[in-house]
């Protein structure tokens, strides 16, 4: 594969063990931090949590808090350096959109592989990201993935 | 905001396999039971009522399990089985159903005294209230019922008649008294026994003569007119939540007398750290919880148990406020220890993440993990019914009458101006009265059905606004105003509690006397304590575990502090909210008023409403708009409590399923009356009881050593203090 030519690769993160995963094998895929775009997407905030009706918690305040957390991450991962953006909203949707928007080569998303009720709930992101997605698409297995 | 288009998809499929069980017509009928015991020489008749509505039958899927949950949840320890017998003499008149020839006797000597009753007669007697309600044929009531006579369609009407001496009516319960072996009459009111009393004997007397409602299981064969029930004990479920209480208070040693100054300091903000992890402030988080249980139980509640177990019966639930505010004190604290901070700062918390994660630590990993899932099922559960239905139910009904409030003022008098024409045996004058009458109360059913659907409509929309559109600024207001209403009703109790200030000392040393002697539904004090608790736990939720979701969201790194907070909400909600209702219930003696609970049949919200009335002639307007108020915020916060627990077993991104059933349910809950369905999700909030006390009291350990633990520090002054 290192053959072919990925300048832009993102990286949807969830901080999983699924999305370091994701993250490892794109810093392998393109050996430089540089060409990471790492996306984290946050759930839209619920107008009835008691944050909300209560009190006066934000969006801003999220992706602010969460950035730390993110910057974390990728220095405990080796990703330091690497471009980050936080997005709010639906995560299939979000991803695909930011990868459009940055020109990206490839994303590689990681699967969480669940099955049954979960999955009939849940739906995959995945899945979602290969049929809309503009690029290649790579999608890990879950290690330990029947 | 955006909706992922296949959730959608789906959401509406499962609306779709919903829908047609609601609305379709068809289905089993369901078989009746005769209640007119078949005379020997005539042919029996058999009932043959209309076919159920979908909306009944899905009642009736939910009436066996409330009966099956009630058998467990509400088994009462220490019952004994008591036998009764019912009186029901009763004629019976019939015709050939869709003719309108007069109904003839189905028996010639039936102790009523007309060879025939023409239509008109057949609406008197109605109007009287002296005939068996009749079907509701095609969505309207008649008063006649379909039966079948050897197969044959008829119509049938049935005159109830009153004891041969006239001294008790149709329907009276006489309960077997060992002590004078005898039936003793049982009062509807609070069903205390009564001076009537007949034998054995003339019970078998009155069975020859068909004057005795039989029992259609019989359990004695030669007697197949007794009945058996259960009376006195205590419900699993109310001993469970009494001993939770008594356990909690006396393990972290009345934490609820010596914690209470430092709570309120807490609340007033002087350790409000802004830098600590969390979502709101101590103040916030009270707030909060307090709007999912400030409502119905307070204003409805309190009426309710001192109607069934008298004055007694408030005494039992103030106690219980006060034991509760440790149960509360223990689960919230637990609910901040043991809560998750996710990435971007927001929390979750409460029993499904303390049962779980706390017994795991504890080396309990099953027992947790079965903990967890039983209270987060019962969780989605009372967060559609009890959170949701039964509040857009009886916000509804305040509201229609509030709108009606004239029209059925009307109706009672026009009912008062028939029995008056009645006795005077003014024949021309009841027809007259009787078709306004008629009239009037097609006009109410007319209003009243076109009132819930737009009611219905327009409470699913803010709520759906809400919880699907987003819209922040209207739960914020709506919410904002629940204090403050609070407030209005708190006062309008103070003023009256005050005009009539000099009996207010007598009145509370009844409600002391009374719990101790009262008699109540014929249990004695049990009967009183039981009434109360179960009240006083519906009011204020402590065991239930839910504030615990709500009191993990605040802002700190103590768990101990926000327990704390956490105590103060059975005070502020049962301690002082209910009393307020209680006293003015007292003072106007709404509790014991026959005219009031007995002929008008007023029960809860409605009875303190004119309780109110009585005194503050407009009143009642302010408790519909306070009632809905109190109901939309409960639907809101109850919504964020299912949600948190539908996000624990279906995870994040499913929610938008539990948010469009949750306002599906807002609608169904105004326009219909699902009595079974409101029983069983109200029993979901006890139920939730269950694994979330069990957890508590094996977690409690860890809880005591903690509060032990903070308070030297608090002593030492080792807080910082912010304000």
């Amino acid at each position: 594969m290192s053959q072919l030519n990925y300048d832009v690769i993102v990286v949807p993160v969830d901080f999983s063990e699924e999305s370091q995963n994701a993250l490892q094998t794109s810093l392998a895929l393109a050996g430089d931090v540089s060409k990471l775009r790492v996306i984290h997407v946050l759930p839209p905030l619920e107008a009835i949590s008691p944050a909300v009706v209560w009190g006066d918690l934000s969006d801003e305040h999220r992706i602010e808090t969460v950035t730390k957390f993110a910057e974390k991450f990728l220095q405990t991962h080796g990703a330091t350096g690497a471009s980050l953006d936080i997005r709010v909203g639906g995560p299939a949707n979000e991803i695909t959109e930011f990868a459009t928007e940055v020109n990206a080569d490839l994303i590689v998303v990681s699967s969480h592989g669940y099955h049954g009720m979960k999955r009939f709930l849940l739906g995959s992101v995945a899945e979602s990201v290969i049929r809309h997605a503009e690029c290649a698409v790579l999608v890990l297995r879950r290690q330990d993935a029947e | 905001m955006k909706f992922p288009a296949r959730l959608i998809a789906r959401t509406i499929l499962i609306v779709l396999i919903i829908c047609p069980v609601l609305y379709s017509q068809e289905g089993p009928q369901i078989e009746a039971e005769t209640e007119t015991p078949p005379l020997p020489t005539v042919a029996p008749i058999v009932d043959d009522p209309p076919p159920p509505t979908g909306f009944e039958r899905v009642d009736s899927i939910f009436k066996s399990a409330v009966t099956a949950i009630e058998t467990v949840l509400f088994y009462r320890l220490g019952k004994t089985e008591k036998e009764y017998l019912v009186f029901e003499d009763d004629a019976v008149y019939w015709r050939v159903r869709g003719t309108d020839t007069p109904f003839l006797p189905l028996s010639e000597d039936n102790g009523f005294n007309a060879s025939e009753l023409d239509a008109s007669q057949v609406e008197i007697l109605a109007a009287q209230g002296k005939l068996v309600v009749g079907d509701v044929i095609e969505g309207k009531e008649k008063y006649y019922r379909n039966g079948l006579m050897n197969g044959e369609p008829i119509e049938y009407v049935t005159v109830k008649l009153d004891g041969p001496e006239g001294n008790f009516k149709y329907g009276s319960r006489f309960r077997f008294d060992p002590t004078i072996d005898a039936y003793r009459i049982v009062q509807k009111k609070r069903n205390l026994p009564g001076e009537q009393i007949i034998s054995p004997t003339e019970a078998e007397d009155w069975n020859a003569l068909g004057f005795l409602k039989q029992n259609p299981d019989p359990f004695s064969s030669d007697k197949p007119y007794l009945f058996n029930e259960s009376v006195g004990g205590i419900p699993i479920v109310v001993a469970w939540l009494a001993a939770g209480a008594v356990f909690f208070t006396l393990y972290m040693r009345g934490f609820n007398i010596w914690g209470f100054r430092h709570a309120v300091d807490i609340v007033r903000g002087k350790y409000d750290n802004p830098e600590e992890d969390g979502e709101v402030t101590h103040f916030q988080a009270l707030a909060s919880a307090l709007s999912a249980t400030i409502g119905l139980g307070n204003i409805a509640g309190v009426t309710i148990a001192m109607t069934l177990g008298g004055p007694g019966a408030f005494f039992w639930m103030l106690l219980c406020g006060i034991f509760g505010m440790c149960t509360k004190f223990t689960e919230c604290t637990l609910g901040q220890k043991y809560r998750s901070v996710k990435p971007d700062g927001t929390v979750l918390g409460g029993p499904m993440r303390y049962l779980k994660v706390g017994l795991q630590e504890k080396g309990m990993g099953p027992l947790g993990t079965v903990l967890a899932i039983v209270f987060t099922v019962m969780c989605i559960l009372a967060s559609f019914g009890g959170g949701n239905m039964l509040q857009a139910n009886q916000s509804g009904s305040a509201m229609l009458q509030m709108f009606q409030q004239n029209d059925l003022q009307q109706l009672s008098t026009l009912n008062d101006q028939i029995k008056v024409a009645a006795v005077a045996g003014e024949e021309g004058e009841m027809k007259s009265l009787q078709a306004r009458k008629q009239d009037l109360q097609n006009q109410l059913a007319a209003f009243e059905q076109q009132f819930k659907v737009i009611f219905g409509l327009v409470l699913a929309f803010f709520v759906g606004a809400v919880i699907l559109g987003g819209i922040k600024r209207i739960a914020a207001a709506a919410s904002k105003i629940v204090p403050t209403m609070c407030i209005v009703y708190s006062a309008a109790c103070l003023y009256i509690i005050i005009m009539h200030i000099d009996r207010v000392p007598g009145l509370i040393a009844t409600i002391f006397t009374e719990a101790f002697t009262g008699a109540a539904m014929g249990g004695g004090i049990v009967g009183v304590l039981v009434v109360g608790v179960q009240r006083a736990a519906f009011s204020n939720e402590a065991g239930a575990g839910s504030a615990a979701i709500a009191h993990s969201a605040a802002k700190t790194e103590e768990p101990v502090r926000e327990g704390c907070v956490a105590l103060l909400g059975p005070f502020i909600d049962t301690v002082i909210v209910c009393s307020m209702t209680a006293l003015v219930i007292l003072i106007t003696g709404a509790w014991d008023n026959n005219e009031w609970i007995v002929e008008q049949g007023l029960e809860g919200a409605a009875l303190t409403s004119r309780a109110f009335k009585e005194e503050i002639s407009w009143f009642p307007m302010v408790l519909s708009i306070a009632v809905t108020l109190f109901a939309y915020s409960t639907i809101i916060s109850w919504s964020y409590y299912g949600e948190k627990a539908w996000e624990t077993i279906f995870g994040a991104r499913s929610t938008i399923i539990y948010k469009f059933l949750a306002v599906i349910c807002v609608f169904i809950g105004t326009i219909v009356n699902l009595g079974s369905v409101l029983d069983f999700s109200d029993m979901m909030i006890l139920g939730m009881a269950f694994p979330n006390i069990l957890g508590v009291v094996l977690l409690s350990p860890s809880v005591r050593s903690d509060l032990l633990k903070y308070w030297k520090r608090y002593q030492a002054g080792d807080f910082k203090t912010y304000r």
